[in-house]
């Protein structure tokens, strides 16, 4: 093996007539190389948006919800007590939801209504981050007060501090219409959270709702709601009603961002495979190189299978080195992504700050453009989301060293089979 | 004298997509150790081939080759690596040098297929060898630093590195100037004398056939 070795080695270092490291494996490398670091930008910035989705659906829900008949849970607080103390618990609140229809100064909508102590929006981390306000503020200490989301707010024409008609419906399908003050109008980062959600308080919920001592249901969230179902069976213990994970809730939309996954992975996979081919004709173009020297060292005793582990070992070394420098490049560029982004901003934002200015001493006044990559306007994020995760550098790591080394077994089998008295005479 | 290869009805048929073409038919040849022996004859006549067939380069359609008595022509690709490795030493009309390698590492290439370790004293030998060659500046030169009869120069200390019993020479001067190939002829008759290697050699050189022990004539 360490003749193999030497001369594989040999093949990848010198190329006599430059002196430096050969042409062709340089090539095979930069393919790899970057392969590699586009994949593990690509899984992680993949990664990050699946992310960022994920923690919106949680925000809505809660981790696990516990759902009672009719009026919900009756003396749900012993239950709140109680689920407070499992381990791993993070938060545990009541909450309501039902429907109801919405009445403002333009139009009638139906909605969501959602029953929340008006703490929440203090104390959870999940709704600090997600929820923006956009006018009033998030507070519903106040008696009958509402927040409505942004684009709910403009279809039936509300603002800060108008008063609403809240109607919901009894058991009996009496329609009970109550009066609500809008404290507040917030964006969720979610089209249909912020078309159709509104929160009021937990009390208020109670009271229109017609179920005094009753919580519609009760929402827990754990320190790792990736792993819910490890939390279960204990928290059922405590609160013997219907539950819900989050995982269960959003089946469907995780369903399609596990999807999305495979086809990024698929498509990966596409990419190296041309990544391959382009190695497999570099390395090809090796062996017709040393097409002679396979040759020669053949007819002085390199035996067959020699020849073919050299070329595969070539293989097998291009594709570590391409892919470990190009995970590393990968996670640099993935870590640096939004300064760069940041840095092409300002640098075309400057180029418009200089065209403009310029137009204006010609005496053309046009609004000055601003260039963003990412309108948090629109998209609800100011930054690219980026999430590294080791399993996918594993994965483009291993995808590199198999394709360096299945990309080089043809012409390694085509060095084996070279026969030295052709060569020699053919030439 | 010892007989160290023999030949026996050697016959050698090319195929080509439309025809068979036969360079040699029931050829018998038998070398003894030490020998210096000639094969000449005019261009496709088949010296390279018969140098190629009694080397294990390649094998014969019918007919064998024996190396001291065992038989060769049958052996497989992995035993006839080994065999030339040990036995054999080649030079060509072109030098065939490594071009990454210098020509130390080239002269110790029959070594490294071999061995996984090469001990000092070999890279001495190496080292001296070169020298005999008149390339003691030249040691650590690549291929393309080197002139023309150096190249073959260290191609020749190449094919003596192993100590084997017998080299083939293919037109070993055929591609180089008067002055080096009388350079090389007489390095060649010289190392024969100092380690009575024997010599086959391919040429259209009556000057070397002339010097050698026997000739044979390829009609």
């Amino acid at each position: 093996m360490r003749r193999v070795f030497y001369f594989a080695i040999k093949y990848l270092k010198f190329k006599a007539s430059e002196r430096g490291l050969s042409a062709i494996a340089i090539i095979a490398f930069f393919t790899i190389l970057i392969g590699s670091t586009a994949s593990i930008v690509i899984l992680s910035a993949a990664n990050g948006i699946h992310e960022n989705l994920l923690q919106k659906i949680m925000t809505k829900d809660a981790h696990l919800i516990f759902l009672g008949p009719g009026k919900g849970i009756p003396e749900y607080k012993k239950y709140i007590e109680k689920l407070k103390k499992v381990k791993g618990v993070k938060s545990v609140e009541p909450f309501f939801e039902k429907q109801g229809l919405i009445k403002g100064r333009l139009n009638v909508w139906g909605i969501n209504i959602m029953g929340v102590p008006p703490h929440i929006f203090e104390k959870d981390e999940d709704f600090k981050k997600q929820i923006r306000v956009e006018s009033g503020s998030l507070n519903l200490y106040t008696n009958n007060s509402i927040l409505l989301g942004y684009n709910l707010a403009l279809n039936i024409g509300a603002q800060v501090g108008d008063k609403v008609d809240l109607t919901v419906f009894s058991e009996d399908y009496f329609a009970l219409q109550y009066k609500f003050v809008v404290s507040g109008i917030f964006t969720a980062g979610h089209k249909d959270y912020d078309s159709s959600l509104a929160f009021i308080s937990f009390e208020n919920a109670q009271e229109i709702f017609d179920s005094e001592g009753y919580a519609y249901g009760i929402a827990v969230k754990v320190e790792d709601p990736y792993r819910i179902e490890s939390y279960l069976s204990e928290l059922k213990s405590v609160c013997p009603y219907y539950s819900f994970t989050w995982k269960r809730l959003h089946r469907n939309e995780l369903a399609a961002l596990e999807d999305e996954k495979k086809l990024i992975m698929i498509i990966l996979f596409f990419f190296f495979v041309v990544v391959s081919f382009n190695i497999l004709s570099t390395i090809i173009a090796m062996v017709l190189d040393k097409k002679e020297e396979i040759a020669i060292l053949k007819a002085m005793g390199l035996k067959p299978q020699n020849a073919m582990q050299i070329f595969l070992l070539d293989g097998f070394i291009i594709g570590m080195l391409g892919g470990i420098f190009g995970s590393v490049g990968g996670l640099f560029l993935s870590l640096t992504l939004n300064d760069i982004l940041r840095g092409i901003e300002i640098f075309i934002n400057l180029n418009y700050r200089i065209a403009h200015f310029i137009l204006k001493l010609s005496g053309i006044t046009r609004p000055l453009p601003v260039f963003q990559f990412f309108n948090s306007e629109v998209y609800y994020i100011d930054k690219f989301p980026i999430k590294i995760e080791f399993g996918d550098i594993c994965f483009v790591m291993l995808l590199s060293l198999a394709l360096g080394t299945l990309a080089v077994i043809f012409p390694a089998f085509k060095a084996s089979k070279l026969r030295p008295v052709e060569v020699l005479r053919n030439d | 004298m010892t007989e160290l290869i023999k030949a026996e009805h050697l016959t050698k048929v090319y195929k080509t997509l439309v025809d068979e073409v036969s360079v040699l038919n029931s050829i018998d040849v038998s070398i003894s150790k030490g020998e210096a022996l000639a094969v000449v004859g005019e261009s496709g006549r088949g010296k390279t081939t018969l140098l190629n067939l009694l080397s294990g380069l390649d094998r014969p359609t019918s007919g064998m080759v024996f190396f001291k008595g065992e038989r060769i022509d049958n052996l497989s690709e992995d035993e006839l690596s080994d065999f030339r490795n040990k036995n054999i030493g080649f030079i060509f009309q072109h030098h065939y040098l490594l071009n990454d390698f210098n020509a130390l590492e080239n002269v110790l290439v029959p070594l490294r297929l071999s061995e996984n370790e090469i001990e000092q004293e070999k890279i001495y030998r190496a080292k001296e060898l070169l020298e005999k060659m008149g390339l003691k500046d030249r040691i650590y030169h690549y291929p393309d630093q080197l002139s023309g009869g150096e190249r073959q120069r260290v191609a020749v200390a190449r094919a003596l590195i192993n100590n084997p019993e017998v080299i083939f020479a293919d037109e070993p001067t055929g591609s180089l100037d008067r002055k080096n190939a009388q350079n090389i002829e007489s390095i060649l008759w010289e190392l024969k004398k100092e380690y009575n290697v024997t010599l086959v050699i391919a040429t259209h050189s009556k000057e070397i056939a002339s010097k050698c022990d026997r000739v044979i004539e390829l009609l």
